[in-house]
């Protein structure tokens, strides 16, 4: 390699020189025109594509100008792969599980997410990993291989969503009454969609209280003022209509054919003041 | 102060500040050091449209907004505006049409207030009216409309003349051989046009239906021109011209009667 000409120098410069940034602008102009087309996922992983193949050229390219045998760097270059794949089975399986993820596309950058416990906005997707920004402003790194694995929820896939309240009256209440002040109180939410239709739903009979679900459609950007707004109002409307939210609470018997066992309130007496001490 | 100078009244700073009180909502504009501020206050009162100068003080809990120096903006106007959005609008009651039948059913659509600076350039626009939201399709995808529930009425007179209701009329002619029945019209408001009449009423250019079957997507076309029965209408809006397949109302009744896009 020492004893090229300096000419064969200065071409394996200009190649270095001039073919990089070009590597990286052809990169950079097939990402932005494939984010117009495409998801920004598979523009980020063709801009990765490009630039890490093209950077493979590039170096293969000078090395040869400065003498090296590219077949025997190849050969060796494989051994050494296999040595390297061996022990980076993790780092493969990661690829091979981003290439799925590429191919099955259960979501995209912007979506929000909720993998085991981590629940945030996907910010990045790579060939071996995405990266999640939790609502604390905290990055999650997932490897691609327990994005496959696990179980994934895409909560913005689609633009509409429905938001499950559970709500517990208490069992003197007239079912029916209480169904049209939660439909009333769908229909005066502004956040609430009239259409789909809110279910509200009886959904039986609890130990303390009648349960009802009550699910409202709602834009899936509108998530916070809904959740906020729709619980509020329930409370409020509740407290208005005299419809009791209960508490737990159990009622002791003593047998199934006797009465309750009494309770006697007593009010309680006024003690005594205390004795000054003496001495 | 009559409608009449809603839509035809100057703001400029020597006046100011002003409270413009229009359904649910008081704008207020201020000019202060030098600069137009702008608020909005929205509450349950209906108000009849009004402009009053040298204003009270809006209340303590005003969010303001700077919308210009008052060198940029020498003076501002309101114009009236439709919805950001389509506007599904779904009959108290429902129409059935028999086949061969044609009708004309008039809707009042809420008017928008848009405060707009000189060349006509919008600083901002806010609804006289609370609509609720809507979804307009399937749960996968469609379109996020506002959702208003009004008595689509066959005579005119009896819907009233609101000065912040655009009359839109719409001829629906049943070419099918089937009845259907109409549960809600979406109003695409891009392609509407808005007029204004003698007597400050607005009005809508008119559009028409023909529906030739329950299952065909039914294409609707768009007047573009002024309802016959108006004087010299002042234009305030040029609505969109209407792209091909464009669907302006769905229709649902009894399982059949539904039109896709």
């Amino acid at each position: 390699m020492l004893d090229r000409t300096p000419n064969e120098w200065i071409r394996a410069l200009l190649i270095l020189l001039i073919a990089s940034p070009l590597i990286r602008l052809s990169a950079n102009v097939l990402r932005k025109s494939l984010k117009k087309r495409y998801s920004a996922q598979s523009a980020m992983v063709a801009f990765h594509l490009v630039n890490y193949g093209g950077g493979t050229i590039i170096l293969l390219t000078v090395l040869a100008e400065l003498g090296f045998e590219i077949a025997t760097l190849l050969g060796a270059a494989g051994v050494l792969g296999v040595a390297i794949g061996f022990a980076s089975q993790t780092s493969l399986s990661n690829l091979i599980s981003g290439i799925f993820l590429i191919w099955e596309h259960p979501f995209e950058i912007g979506d929000i997410i909720n993998v085991d416990t981590v629940t945030g906005i996907v910010e990045e997707i790579d060939l071996l990993s995405a990266r999640i920004r939790k609502f604390d402003n905290t990055l999650v790194r997932i490897p691609n291989e327990d994005l496959i694995k696990t179980r994934l929820i895409n909560i913005t896939r689609y633009p509409i969503r429905r938001l499950d309240v559970e709500v517990g009256v208490a069992y003197k209440e007239d079912v029916e009454k209480v169904m049209g002040v939660l439909k009333d109180i769908a229909d005066q939410n502004p956040w609430c969609l009239d259409e789909p239709e809110p279910l509200i739903l009886f959904k039986g009979f609890g130990e303390s209280s009648l349960n009802f679900l009550f699910g409202v459609w709602f834009s899936k950007t509108d998530f916070l003022a809904l959740r906020n707004s729709i619980q509020i109002e329930i409370h409020q409307r509740f407290k208005k209509e005299g419809i009791e939210i209960p508490f737990p609470h159990l009622t002791v018997y003593t047998g199934s054919e006797t009465d309750p066992f009494p309770v006697r309130l007593d009010s309680p007496k006024a003690s005594p003041p205390a004795a000054p001490p003496e001495g | 102060m009559s409608s009449s100078s809603l839509w035809s009244t100057v703001f400029t700073p020597a006046e100011a500040p002003y409270v413009v009180e229009a359904g649910e909502v008081r704008i207020f504009l201020m000019v202060e050091e030098g600069d137009w501020f702008a608020g909005v206050v929205r509450d349950k009162e209906q108000r009849s449209p009004a402009i009053r100068k040298n204003a009270d003080p809006a209340p303590e809990t005003t969010e303001w907004q700077r919308i210009g120096s008052e060198a940029d903006l020498p003076e501002i106007h309101l114009a009236p505006a439709y919805p950001d959005r389509a506007l599904v609008v779904r009959p108290k009651v429902s129409y059935a049409l028999i086949p061969g039948e044609r009708v004309q059913f008039f809707v009042g659509v809420p008017v928008w207030i848009r405060v707009a600076g000189p060349s006509d350039l919008t600083l901002f626009q806010v609804s006289t009216s609370s609509l609720s939201n809507t979804w307009f399709g399937l749960p996968t995808e469609g379109e996020l409309a506002y959702a208003m529930r009004t008595r689509a009425r066959r005579d005119v007179k009896r819907l009233g003349l609101d000065p912040l209701q655009v009359v839109c009329s719409v001829r629906i002619k049943n070419q099918s051989k089937e009845m259907i029945t109409f549960e809600r019209i979406c109003i695409r408001p891009r392609f509407l046009s808005l007029y204004e009449d003698s007597r400050h009423g607005l009005w809508a250019n008119e559009s028409s239906m023909i529906v030739r079957s329950a299952q065909e997507a039914s294409r609707v076309a768009y007047a573009r021109k002024a309802p016959a029965h108006l004087n010299h209408p002042h234009a305030w809006i040029k609505g969109a011209e209407e792209a091909t397949g464009t669907h302006f109302l769905r229709a649902l009744g009894g399982g059949k009667g539904l039109f896709n896009e």
